[in-house]
């Protein structure tokens, strides 16, 4: 067990608490993008945040118990 | 559909074993790629091979778990170690997710990965996205998780340990987790449509009606007594109602940064949002310290109810990026967090519990002081989350398959996610009997009993003649001063109990008795956070529904961005559930005692539905050998509710039975009575004649909508016997083009293939459908 190994877990569990969270929609959404509509430019990232959450002013998702 | 429409189907659907004709056409794989599923061959010869370390491995996880039920269920002795719920439960588990869930996997869902899910082909990149397993599994727990499995087994410790224990794990693993992954696979069957759409395609026009609005009936109440949860922890409270107060700006700055500083980052202002949340939990002890500060902030239980009907109402109007989102992304990190915590703490410490196996309320057919009735059928309602769980039919649907990669992993998603929440239950149920039995009554008997003083409490506990039980004025004190508090008497609601026994635990680990009272408040913040999130969230589905509902009447409802309409269901639905947290925190029978049993009826009501809809579904599909893998679960809550729900419409002893409460007020007020039972005034005792009438209209509602739904799934199920089978309502497989390994952990055929697609070209990888 070295400084690298643990540094190497901390970071994979870093990246998981950011997927889970929600960090890299955006990445998510420029690969699906690029490979669905290669001739259409993507949304701006900002606008990408927005439309993200006002699309759940549209339809809101249930939070449980 | 007509019936011979039906029947020619139904042919088709009775061949359809793992391959009918029609799909396996659709379903070529794509020469271009590699393999896009591990062939069945192969995955049946991995599953089956037994090696020596494999077989090693799983005796000792069943030695280890029998052992453990063997302390907990028979050896009993004088004090239990608190490590033995948690081998219990994680060794069930563990047996039940590899060898129960596969056999459902293989004999009633058989999913099939070279089908693509609905994230694969209608993938937009934003709400259908293809989701790595173990992201969605965090996202799926964040989801279905939140305070209920926090409440409901501290208010069931009152009969002991060993009913809720047993029903926590058992009900997890045939019923509550069954559900989820039945539900979670078969919405991705059907493009991810949602429970009620479902039930609708499944049960027709009377069944579909029945069970929507038996899902909008059933969020209203279960909002409220969330909220009422939350009043019950604040009130007289001026540290709690300061720090739970302050994640409103704390979100609100969430909200701007992430809209206008730094879109995107998340994880970066939950954390700075975390430590400003500790920040307010320690300010709070500070503010409730000073005059001006108790002054300001401490507020009666009417007051705070009614601060959060206008906060409810506020919030869902609000746009979703200024509050809900970022108190969601809050809410999320709290969770991950806490739940390791109480994992870590509860395994590092290790507490003796001296609570009996059965109490001496196990066995009276009143049941005890905290939550009235029998054991059965009422422990069993008043664990609903963590056990068997309806709402989380409605994210099960709906929501997580549109992230679902591949179907084989709707078994770890869906099975194993339940799993996680039941853990959850066992260790507030764990946290919660570690402490004082005396405490534990003191705190959890409401006002109408223990007078809300020292004395009184002392008094009522003691004269209950509990064995092992001498509560002193002192230890009520003491708590009291540790945990910050004016006093812990009748702090009913189960939150405050699971604070100081969280507290309890937690300060042997870091901190000790000076810490008590920060983790106190860091349990009551964690717990309304989840609260208000599910408030928020839950006004706005049901008003969304409620929406959709009177647009089939006025279509203008229907239109989302017309802002009055929302506004005017917003407030239909907060007036909804508004009334009755009033009429929770006024009764003067003591409120969640008497609405709790409610949460919990309608809570499993949902799940027989869902339940019920599983049932037409896996008859339709003719696989009749297996339907009692639904049938059994269904035909439990079933039982359990509607035994539940005719003992509160039925039942002659007034503790138990709304009608009966209502009508013994009702006649001692016609007979000119000046008090009755706990109501000191005319005025309680026309409160509790209108509440039991509420209560039992509520009951009779729940049960007759119910009914209705179960008796039109069984008969569709009948009718699919007859039939050999019957409608099929799946969409129409696509094949898949993509590939991702099906459980927690990566098998080696899995390791394999997802070699070769990690050795394809980055433009090849990945292609999704067009749309």
């Amino acid at each position: 067990m070295n400084a690298i190994t643990i540094r190497r877990g901390l970071a994979s569990v870093g990246r998981y608490v950011q997927a889970v969270m929600g960090d890299n929609a955006y990445e998510v959404y420029l690969a699906h993008h690029r490979s669905a509509h290669p001739d259409v430019p993507p949304m701006p990232e900002k606008e990408f945040w927005r439309e993200r959450d006002d699309v759940q002013d549209r339809e809101p998702q249930g939070r449980c118990c | 559909m007509g019936n011979d429409a039906d029947r020619s189907r139904a042919k088709r659907n009775r061949a359809r074993g793992n391959g009918d004709p029609a799909e396996a056409g659709v379903l070529q794989q794509d020469p271009a790629l590699p393999p896009i599923a591990v062939p069945d061959q192969e995955r049946e010869a991995e599953e089956r091979r037994w090696t020596p370390p494999k077989i090693i491995l799983w005796v000792a996880i069943a030695i280890l778990g029998g052992l453990a039920w063997v302390m907990l269920a028979v050896v009993r002795g004088e004090t239990v170690n608190a490590i033995w719920f948690v081998f219990a439960a994680v060794c069930t588990y563990l047996i039940a997710y590899r060898f129960y869930s596969k056999f459902i996997e293989r004999v009633i869902t058989r999913p099939d990965d070279r089908r693509a899910t609905p994230a694969e082909y209608l993938a937009n990149g934003k709400d259908y996205v293809p989701t790595d397993r173990r992201v969605l599994f965090g996202h799926h727990f964040a989801a279905i998780a939140g305070a209920g499995p926090l409440v409901g087994p501290v208010l069931a410790a009152q009969m002991g340990y060993l009913p809720g224990t047993l029903w926590i794990i058992v009900g997890v693993i045939l019923a509550g987790a069954v559900q989820d992954y039945l539900v979670l696979f078969f919405s991705t069957r059907r493009g991810g449509r949602s429970l009620g759409q479902m039930a609708r395609d499944q049960l027709g026009r009377v069944g579909g009606v029945a069970a929507i609005i038996a899902t909008l009936v059933i969020m209203v109440i279960i909002v409220a007594i969330l909220a009422l949860v939350v009043v019950n922890a604040l009130g007289e409270s001026p540290w709690g109602v300061f720090s739970v107060s302050m994640t409103i700006p704390i979100a609100l700055f969430m909200g701007v940064y992430l809209r206008f500083l730094r879109p995107g980052k998340i994880t970066e202002i939950s954390i700075i949002g975390f430590i400003l949340l500790l920040a307010a939990i320690i300010g709070g002890g500070m503010v409730a310290d000073t005059a001006w500060g108790a002054a300001v902030f401490t507020l009666d239980r009417t007051t705070i109810a009614w601060g959060i009907i206008i906060y409810g109402f506020i919030a869902a109007i609000l746009p979703v990026w200024l509050l809900l989102a970022p108190r969601d992304y809050l809410s999320t990190f709290m969770k991950i967090g806490t739940i390791l915590m109480l994992a870590l703490a509860i395994i590092l410490v290790r507490p003796e519990i001296t609570v009996p196996a059965f109490s001496e309320f196990a066995g009276n057919p009143a049941g005890g002081p905290v939550v009235p009735g029998s054991l059965f059928p009422f422990l069993f309602v008043t664990i609903a989350c963590g056990a068997l769980s309806g709402f989380h039919a409605l994210i099960a649907s709906g929501t997580t398959p549109k992230l679902l990669e591949k179907e084989r992993q709707s078994r770890f998603i869906g099975y194993g996610g339940m799993l996680m929440e039941s853990f959850v239950a066992i260790m507030a149920l764990v946290a919660a009997i570690s402490i004082d039995r005396g405490l534990y009554f003191a705190m959890n008997i409401s006002a109408a009993n223990t007078l809300g003083t020292v004395e009184g409490a002392v008094a009522y506990v003691n004269s209950l003649g509990l064995t092992g039980v001498n509560l002193t004025p002192e230890l009520l004190e003491e708590t009291a001063r540790n945990v910050g508090e004016e006093s812990v008497v009748s702090r009913t609601g189960g939150a405050p109990t699971l604070a100081v026994g969280l507290a309890h635990i937690m300060q042997q680990l870091i901190g000790g008795t000076a810490l008590m009272s920060f983790w106190y408040h860091f349990a009551i913040m964690f717990e309304a956070l989840f609260i208000l999130t599910a408030v928020d969230a839950g006004t706005r589905v049901a008003r969304f529904m409620l929406q959709d509902s009177i647009g089939n009447i006025f279509p203008k409802f229907k239109d989302a961005s017309w802002t009055l309409g929302a506004w005017i269901c917003t407030a239909i639905m907060v007036a909804a559930w508004g009334a009755i947290l009033i009429m929770g925190v006024t009764d003067p029978l003591g409120g969640i005692n008497t609405l709790f049993p409610l949460f919990g009826i309608a809570n499993q009501l949902l799940a027989a539905i869902a339940l019920a809809v599983c049932l037409a579904i896996v008859a339709d599909r003719g696989q009749f050998k297996y339907l009692w893998v639904v049938a059994l679960p269904l035909a439990f809550a079933t039982a359990v509710t509607v035994t539940a729900s005719l003992y509160k419409i039925f039942s002659p002893v007034p503790a138990v039975g709304y009608w009966a409460q209502h009508n013994a007020f009702k006649e001692a007020l016609a007979a000119g009575e000046e008090t009755f039972g706990t109501a000191t005034s005319r005025e309680a005792m026309e409160a509790v004649v209108r509440n039991t009438f509420v209560q039992g209209t509520l009951s009779i509602l729940f049960v007759v909508l119910t009914v209705i739904v179960i008796a039109v799934a069984v008969y569709r199920t009948i009718r699919a016997f007859s039939n050999g089978g019957g409608i099929n309502t799946e969409d129409p497989a696509v094949a898949s083009r993509i590939f991702g390994a099906s459980g927690l952990i990566t098998t080696k055929p899995e390791k394999r293939i997802q070699k070769l697609w990690d050795a394809l070209p980055a433009d090849k990888r990945r292609e999704k459908s067009r749309h």
